[in-house]
């Protein structure tokens, strides 16, 4: 679904969305009950840059600030970080750590979010804004991924025809809804837009969970058999840890 | 992962003197991405670990928002740069293009005439 189709199906009682710099948008949208979401996005699917990473987490902080509980819907149609030597020079990875850390801290303040994935996003740019949020809905259009199999070929020095075949029957790094669903990282899919606003308003109305849910949901599909339990041992370690 | 996508023309992983120029740890240092620099030595980085994981700072809005400061900083700085010997020119360091020359020795003291305003948290 592209933006035009998107927005009005999440809010038919009115938004005012609007492009700003970077291939982002943001603005306010009015929920079924009458409150208010504020919406971001990056859209056109454009790679996640250090400019619209800063640009996104500069609105996700103005929200953090403020003193209301208003809810975060991020619309994400982008496509990988940026591969740039330009960007990488810079440090993309600390602008896209810092926008993850900065969505984070707005959740933790009470800001539910949510993010709508319309297009594409993989790699740091899934990581840094689907995967940031709260709970990670895909609707018709959406089309992500870990990491894109040429690259998993080149890194790990397997080929090609190995890891296709490995992805046909294990999720954890294979793409599209399907896979990502199975593992956790897609709370839930919805295919048809005139339930859009309800569905969004029921998500937001349930209490904000108070750990990570995915490798629970994860090991529930079966997509990710180790992760939840992995998870909990680092956590009771750091725990103890913490108290020497 | 660049280079399988953008071609070898963005970047060729097999110019060693580039990639170190490009995400080397005297690059991340010296720009403010890493929070501390040692020998390459198991040892010293195994005591850094340690020592750091004491140091966490707080994920609050005051950490958060001096990182956006310093980010957005970075980016209208050093914006233009394609390689990381401009950004020391532009940062005004000597021989910007000796960086991978210095003693472990020397690019800390470098490193320390720098001060840390612009260091990660």
């Amino acid at each position: 679904m592209t933006l035009d189709e998107v927005v009005p199906a999440l809010f038919p009682a009115g938004h005012d969305v609007v492009p700003g710099p970077h291939d982002t948008v943001s603005g306010t949208g009015r929920l079924a009950d009458g409150g208010e979401a504020a919406v971001l996005g990056v859209t056109g699917g454009a790679p996640l840059g250090i400019e619209s990473a800063i640009v996104l987490a500069s609105h996700v902080l103005d929200l953090a600030r403020r003193d209301d509980d208003a809810p975060l819907v991020l619309l994400v149609d982008t496509a990988s970080q940026r591969m740039a030597r330009r960007d990488e020079l810079l440090g993309l990875n600390e602008y896209l750590a810092h926008l993850a850390k900065c969505l984070h801290l707005a959740s933790s303040k009470g800001h539910r979010s949510v993010s709508i994935l319309h297009g594409a996003a993989a790699a740091g740019a899934f990581i840094a804004t689907a995967l940031a949020t709260d709970r990670l809905v895909a609707v018709p259009g959406a089309e992500p991924s870990v990491m894109d199999l040429p690259s998993i070929a080149r890194v790990t020095k397997l080929d090609l025809e190995t890891l296709q075949r490995m992805a046909g029957s294990t999720p954890i790094f294979a793409p599209g809804i399907e896979a990502l669903t199975r593992t956790g990282a897609v709370a839930q899919n919805w295919t048809d837009p005139a339930e859009f606003a309800q569905r969004l308003q029921e998500l937001l109305r349930q209490p904000a969970a108070s750990t990570d849910e995915r490798g629970r949901l994860g090991a529930e599909r079966g997509g990710r058999q180790a992760a939840a339990r992995v998870a909990k041992l680092v956590m009771a370690q750091a725990e103890g840890h913490a108290g020497r | 992962m660049i280079e399988t996508n953008k071609g070898v023309e963005e970047f060729d992983s097999r110019d060693r003197a580039l990639v170190w120029r490009i995400t080397g740890g005297r690059t991340r240092a010296l720009l403010g991405v890493a929070d501390r620099y040692v020998p390459d030595l198991i040892t010293s980085f195994r005591e850094a670990a340690a020592d750091l994981m004491h140091r966490a700072t707080p994920l609050d809005l005051p950490t958060l928002d001096a990182e956006q400061q310093r980010l957005e900083h970075r980016l209208q700085a050093y914006g233009a740069c394609r390689d990381s010997p401009a950004i020391w020119t532009a940062k005004g360091i000597a021989e910007p293009d000796q960086i991978a020359d210095l003693s472990d020795d020397e690019f800390a003291d470098l490193l320390a005439s720098q001060g840390a305003p612009h260091d990660a948290r």
